[in-house]
């Protein structure tokens, strides 16, 4: 019985883990990544999600003439180092990258409105080990009037 | 029953949770071909074999964000395109309590959301006061109760006059609704309301080229070309295995299938940078056509969608 008591109490930890890291991320982003997009309304969009590394993301979305936007790839300081972002037009041409320059903020506007490609790439920094490092990456957006 | 053959059944017991939970893990932590997990779609081309730690597993995963337009976003931009505020298109928030089913209750929170932002911009105090009511009785009563605290009631109350702080705060407030569902892993219900949003939020575009004939608002409208086609595939991502998100779908493809029929002309784009600002600008003309008979076509559609969404 002992065994079954302590099976079951595995199992109820690891379900719990597995929702936690949902709950951390969400926190990871309203106290470090929020304050980001300073004077820029946020969308109000949550893209979070717990990155291993060697792990891409990709955020679709619409952006419209007339506004300012900045962007920001908020992540984890585990996996911080080396993530960077591309960003790229509706049929996949590259336009931008911060690989180079590893600034997680760009702020821009667009001539006339379209549909943007972000990606989002955590680098696989050791590919020998078997575990991976993993954090919290939020991709947030925020708007101002032109 | 003895000890002996309880050991058994127990064993026997064990065997069938042993074999849920190796189905809960493949479900939370990959393997599949196309996996959707915390809110996002995610594409794995990766092996059969699943850790809990992966490492190699990984190297080619891809998650994929979808962001629809942000009620704040679509209400700002219906005001520059120089529509007076009608109170009379907005949906009555007294129905708030009117929804019994939980589909519904989504899609009206949407509407509300819409409306809440569309007052909001337009400096409306005493509607958008109301309309805050109105998110808060149906966003509780689908289990969202963090976006809707008193906190926040307090604060939307003591900066009425604000413009600017309402905003954020009604932002702050989208933002708790949208990741306490992705943290509860409910992002079918996410989508339903981002869905009504969008559609009140079209709506009220589509009400005002009947007073405002610029070409300003038509662009606009066209423009939704996008949020449609995004809304589509995720409806084609959900729709699998959510009856709900079926049924809504059915609603909805009318609708859809008119944007999916316009043309995008894309000329090549570019990037220049204001050296004193640090702002960039992302070049390159995007056109979406949208003839006047197709705009008459989705105006009707997005009628009678508004309609049945509204429906209690």
């Amino acid at each position: 019985m002992i065994k079954l008591s302590t099976y079951f109490m595995a199992i109820a930890f690891v379900m719990l883990a597995a929702t936690s890291t949902q709950a951390q991320c969400k926190m990871f982003t309203k106290k470090k990544c929020m304050n980001t997009l300073a004077e820029y309304t946020s969308n109000g969009q949550y893209n979070g999600a717990v990155m291993f590394e060697g792990e891409e993301a990709t955020l679709m979305q619409t952006f419209y003439s007339g506004k300012n936007y900045k962007l920001v790839v908020c992540a984890h300081p585990a996996i911080s180092d080396g993530t960077y972002f591309e960003i790229n037009d509706y049929r996949g041409n590259p336009i931008y990258s911060s690989e180079d320059s590893g600034n997680p903020e760009f702020e821009f506007n667009v001539q006339s409105t379209q549909q943007l490609k972000i990606r989002i790439v955590v680098p696989d920094q050791n590919k020998e080990a078997q575990i991976k490092k993993n954090g919290c990456v939020s991709v947030l957006v925020g708007f101002q009037e032109n | 029953m003895h000890n002996q053959d309880m050991f058994v059944v127990i064993r026997r017991d064990m065997k069938y949770f042993t074999l849920a939970l190796c189905v809960f893990l493949l479900a939370s932590c990959g393997g599949g071909a196309e996996e959707k997990t915390s809110g996002v779609k995610r594409d794995t081309n990766s092996s059969d074999s699943v850790e809990f730690f992966r490492s190699d597993v990984v190297e080619r995963a891809t998650r994929v964000f979808y962001a629809m337009p942000s009620h704040l976003e679509l209400s700002t931009m219906i005001k520059s395109t120089g529509g007076e505020f009608q109170k009379d298109l907005m949906h009555d928030p007294q129905k708030a309590n009117t929804y019994q089913s939980t589909m519904k209750r989504a899609l009206a929170l949407g509407v509300y959301g819409a409306d809440l932002s569309y007052s909001a911009v337009y400096e409306q105090q005493n509607e958008a006061l109301k309309y805050l009511a109105a998110t808060k009785r149906i966003g509780e009563s689908i289990g969202i109760q963090e976006a809707f605290s008193a906190n926040f009631i307090e604060r939307a109350n003591a900066n009425l006059d604000n413009r600017d702080s309402m905003l954020a705060i009604m932002t702050e407030m989208y933002w708790e609704s949208n990741s306490q569902l992705e943290e509860e892993s409910r992002e079918h219900i996410s989508l339903l309301v981002m869905a009504g949003g969008w559609i009140e939020g079209l709506y009220l575009a589509c009400k005002l080229t009947q007073d405002v004939t610029t070409v300003d608002i038509t662009d606009r409208i066209a423009e939704q070309k996008f949020a449609a086609d995004q809304l589509t595939e995720m409806f084609d991502v959900y729709s699998e295995d959510d009856y709900m998100i079926e049924e809504s779908y059915e609603m909805f493809k009318p609708l859809l299938a008119k944007f999916g029929e316009l043309n995008v002309e894309i000329s090549n784009s570019s990037i220049s940078k204001d050296e004193s600002s640090g702002v960039h600008t992302i070049g390159g003309e995007t056109k979406v056509e949208l003839p006047a008979e197709t705009l008459e076509e989705i105006k009707k559609e997005t009628f009678a969608l508004r309609q049945k969404l509204i429906e209690p």
